[in-house]
C-alpha cells in the first residue's frame, strides 16, 4: 500500500513537472510567435502605407485608407507582448526547477531585452515614416526607407533569436523531466523488490502457524461431514485455531444431540404418520356412517313434517274443545255463585234460628224461676198445713174438721210440689233440647260458612280453570303457529341436509386424499429415518 | 201436636196405673180396718231422719218450722247442733239422726220440729212428711222410768200412709240432755 502511494506520488510529481514545463514553454512560445507576427504585421502595414503614399504621389487615384490607427494598435500589442514576455521570463527565472533551466530563462530574458532595444528605434522610425506617409512626404519616406528596412530585419532577427533561446529552454525542461522520471522509476523498483521479499517471509510464517492446524481441523470437519460425530479435537492454547477447535467441538456435540433428537423425532414422525393414516381410514368410515345418518335424518325429518301437520290439525280440534269447555266452565261459575248466595241465605236463617232459640231459652229460664217460686209456695203451704194440723190436734175434738181441711191442704201442696217437680224435669229436658238445638244451629252456621268457603274456593278454582282454558286456547294457537313455522324450518333443514350430504361426499374425497398424503408422509418418514441412521453418535 | 201430646198421654197412663195400684192396695187393707171395732186412734207427725221414718206423737209437737242455720255451742253434747232464736227465745237444736245414732242424710236440717214443754227444744229432721193417725198408743213415760222399757213401737203403713217408728221425744231429750 505504501509502495503504491509512493509510486503514485512519484508519477504525479513527474507529470506535474512535465505539465508545468509544457504549459510555461507553450505559453512563451505562443507569445513569441505572436510577437513575431506583430512585428511582421507592423512591417506589412508600414509597407502598405508607403506603397499607397507612393502610388498617390505618382498620381494614381487610390483608395484613401488610414493606416496609422491600425498600425498604432498593432504597435501597442507588440509593446504589451514585449512587456509580458519580459515579466514572465523574469518570473520563471526565479521559480525554475533546475539551475540549468534558470540559466536558459536568463538567456531568454537577455535576448528579449536585446530584441526590445532593437525594436524601440524601429518602432519610432516606423511611426515617423507612417506620419510622413500620411502627410505625403515622399522624400522623407524614401530617405528613411532603407534604414527602417534594416531595423525591421534586425527586429525580426532578434525575435527569432529569442525563439531559439526558448527552444533551448524547452529542451532543458524536457531533460529535467526525464531526470525526475528516472529517479522515480528507480525508487519504485527498489521498494517493489523489498515488498516481494517481505511477502515471502510472511508466507513462510503463515504456513508454519496456520496451515497445519487448519489441515487438522479440515480433516476433522471432513470426518464430521462423512457422519462420524464420535471424534473430538480437544485443542490446547488460546489462539484462534484453538478457539475454532473448541467451537467445532461444541458444534459437533450439538450436532450429536441434534442427530439423536432428529432420530427420535423421525421415529415419532413415522409413528405419527401411521396414526394419521389410521385416523384417516377411521374418518373415512365415519364419513360413510355420517352419510347413512344423514339419509336416516332426512327420512326422519320427512316423518316430522307429517307429524307436524297432524299436530296442527289436532291442536285446532283441541282449541275448539277448549273454547267449548271455557263456555261450560263460565256457566258452572254462575251456578257456583248462586250456590254461594244460597249458602249465605242458609247461614243468615240459621243465625236467626239461633237467636230465636236463645230467646226461647231465656223464657224457659223465666219459667224455671216461676216454677221455683211455685215450689217455694207449695213448700210453705206444706208446712202451713202441718202446723194447722198440729193446732187442730191441740184444739182436740173441736179441731177435728179443721184437721181434715189441713189434711186436704197438705195433699194439694204435695200435689203442687210433685207437679212443679214434673215441670222442672220437663224444663230440664227442654233446656237440654235447646242446648242441643243451639249446638246444632251453630254447627249449621259453621257448615254453611264452610260451604260458603268451599263454594268460594270452587268459584276461584273454576275461574282459574276458565283462565287456564283460555290460556290453553292461546297456547294451542301458538302451537299451531309454531308448527307452521316449524314446517318452514324443516324445509330449510331438508335443504341443509342436502348440503350436508354433498359436504360429506366432499369430506370422503378429502379423506381419501388425506390417506394418500399420510402414506406419502410415512414413506418420507422412513426415508428420514434412513438418513438419520447415517450419523453415528 | 201428636208428638207433643204422646208423652203426656204416656205419663197420664203411668199415673193412672200408679193410682190404680194404690187403690188396689188400699182396698186390700180396708178389710183389716173394717173388720175390727172402732178403736181410738192417735196422731203422729212422721218425719224422715237418717234414711228412716220416725213418728213423733203430735201432742208433743208445738210447731213445724223451716230449717235455718244454727249457731254452734262450744262444750255442748255431740248431738246438740247449736242454738237458734225463735220468737225472742233461745232454743237449743238437737240433731235427731245424730241423737239416734243414725247417719245424717243428704237433706238434713230441712225442717225444725219445736217441742212443747219448758224449756223449749227443737229437733232437727230431714223433712216433716205428714200427720198419720194410728191405733198404736204412744208409750207411757212412767212405764219404764229407768229407761229400760222399749224405746219405740213400729207402725206399719196403711191407707196410703207410710210405715214409721214411734219415738218418745222425752226419752230422747233425757238421753241427750240429762
Amino acid at each position: 500500500m505504501a509502495l503504491g502511494i509512493y509510486a503514485i506520488g512519484q508519477v504525479g510529481a513527474v507529470r506535474e513537472t512535465t505539465d508545468r514545463i509544457v504549459a510555461r514553454d507553450l505559453m512563451m512560445m505562443r507569445q513569441l510567435d505572436e510577437l513575431g507576427n506583430e512585428t511582421r504585421d507592423l512591417g506589412v502595414q508600414r509597407r502598405n502605407a508607403v506603397i499607397q503614399a507612393l502610388t498617390k504621389a505618382l498620381g494614381h487615384s487610390t483608395r484613401e485608407t488610414d493606416f496609422l490607427a491600425p498600425w498604432r494598435r498593432t504597435a501597442q500589442n507588440a509593446d504589451k507582448l514585449f512587456a509580458d514576455l519580459l515579466r514572465e521570463a523574469d518570473g520563471f527565472r526565479s521559480v525554475a526547477i533546475s539551475a540549468e533551466r534558470a540559466s536558459t530563462y536568463e538567456r531568454l530574458h537577455a535576448s528579449l531585452n536585446q530584441a526590445l532595444d532593437i525594436y524601440r528605434p524601429y518602432r519610432a522610425a516606423s511611426e515617423a515614416q507612417m506620419v510622413m506617409a500620411a502627410a505625403g512626404d515622399i522624400k522623407g519616406i524614401e530617405d528613411r526607407n532603407d534604414e527602417i528596412g534594416r531595423q525591421y530585419s534586425a527586429t525580426t532577427g532578434a525575435v527569432e533569436r529569442a525563439r531559439a533561446a526558448l527552444d533551448e529552454s524547452v529542451a532543458v525542461g524536457q531533460r529535467a523531466a526525464a531526470d525526475i522520471y528516472d529517479r522515480s522509476w528507480q525508487s519504485i523498483l527498489f521498494t517493489l523488490i523489498a515488498a516481494v521479499l517481505l511477502a515471502f517471509l510472511v508466507t513462510f510464517l503463515v504456513t508454519r502457524a496456520v496451515v497445519r492446524p487448519l489441515n487438522v481441523v479440515m480433516s476433522f470437519v471432513a470426518k464430521v461431514g462423512d457422519g462420524d460425530l464420535t471424534g473430538r479435537l480437544n485443542p490446547a492454547g488460546q489462539d484462534e485455531i484453538a478457539r475454532l477447535g473448541r467451537t467445532l467441538d461444541g458444534m459437533v456435540e450439538s450436532l450429536s444431540d441434534l442427530a439423536r433428537t432428529n432420530r427420535a423425532a423421525t421415529t415419532d414422525l413415522n409413528a405419527a404418520a401411521a396414526e394419521i393414516r389410521a385416523s384417516a381410514q377411521q374418518q373415512a368410515a365415519s364419513v360413510e356412517e355420517q352419510f347413512a345418518a344423514v339419509q336416516e335424518t332426512a327420512a326422519t325429518v320427512d316423518e316430522i313434517t307429517h307429524s307436524g301437520a297432524q299436530i296442527s290439525k289436532r291442536a285446532s280440534e283441541v282449541i275448539a274443545t277448549a273454547q267449548a269447555t271455557a263456555k261450560t266452565s263460565r256457566q258452572g261459575l254462575r251456578a257456583v255463585s248462586d250456590t254461594a248466595q244460597a249458602m249465605d241465605a242458609i247461614r243468615e236463617q240459621a243465625e236467626a234460628v239461633a237467636g230465636n232459640i236463645v230467646s226461647v231459652s231465656e223464657k224457659t229460664q223465666a219459667i224455671g224461676e216461676i216454677i221455683e217460686s211455685v215450689n217455694d209456695i207449695s213448700e210453705r203451704t206444706h208446712l202451713l198445713a202441718l202446723n194447722a194440723a198440729i193446732e187442730a190436734a191441740a184444739a182436740g175434738e173441736s179441731g177435728r174438721s179443721f184437721a181434715v181441711v189441713a189434711s186436704e191442704m197438705k195433699l194439694l201442696a204435695d200435689q203442687a210440689k210433685a207437679a212443679t217437680g214434673q215441670v222442672r224435669a220437663i224444663l230440664g229436658e227442654i233446656q237440654r233440647g235447646i242446648n242441643t238445638s243451639v249446638m246444632l244451629t251453630e254447627e249449621a252456621v259453621k257448615r254453611s260458612a264452610v260451604g260458603k268457603t268451599r263454594s268460594d274456593t270452587t268459584q276461584r278454582t273454576i275461574e282459574e280453570i276458565t283462565a287456564r282454558f283460555e290460556e290453553n286456547v292461546q297456547t294451542f294457537q301458538q302451537i299451531v303457529a309454531s308448527t307452521n313455522q316449524q314446517q318452514l324450518g324443516i324445509e330449510q333443514v331438508m335443504g341443509a341436509l342436502q348440503n350436508i350430504r354433498q359436504a360429506s361426499q366432499q369430506t370422503a374425497a378429502g379423506t381419501r386424499q388425506v390417506e394418500t398424503a399420510s402414506a406419502n408422509m410415512t414413506e418420507l418418514a422412513q426415508a428420514l429415518m434412513a438418513l438419520a441412521e447415517r450419523y453415528r453418535t | 201436636m201428636r208428638d207433643a201430646t204422646q208423652p203426656a198421654a204416656l205419663r197420664d197412663d203411668a199415673r193412672d196405673r200408679e193410682i190404680r195400684a194404690a187403690r188396689t192396695l188400699a182396698l186390700a187393707r180396708r178389710t183389716d180396718a173394717a173388720a175390727g171395732p172402732a178403736r181410738p186412734t192417735y196422731p203422729y207427725l212422721v218425719c224422715t231422719c237418717g234414711g228412716e221414718r220416725i213418728g213423733l206423737p203430735l201432742p208433743a209437737v208445738a210447731q213445724v218450722l223451716p230449717g235455718r242455720p244454727c249457731t254452734p255451742v262450744p262444750g255442748a253434747a255431740a248431738a246438740v247442733s247449736g242454738i237458734v232464736a225463735l220468737s225472742g227465745r233461745i232454743v237449743p237444736v238437737i240433731g235427731l239422726a245424730r241423737a239416734l245414732g243414725r247417719p245424717e242424710g243428704a237433706g238434713a236440717g230441712e225442717h225444725l220440729v219445736l217441742l212443747r214443754g219448758e224449756p223449749p227444744v227443737a229437733l232437727c229432721v230431714e223433712r216433716a212428711l205428714t200427720i198419720v193417725r194410728s191405733v198404736q198408743a204412744p208409750a207411757a213415760a212412767e212405764a219404764a222410768p229407768l229407761g229400760n222399757g222399749s224405746a219405740s213401737d213400729y207402725v206399719p203403713g196403711a191407707d196410703g200412709s207410710p210405715d214409721f217408728t214411734i219415738i218418745d221425744p222425752a226419752q230422747v231429750l233425757r238421753r241427750v240432755m240429762p
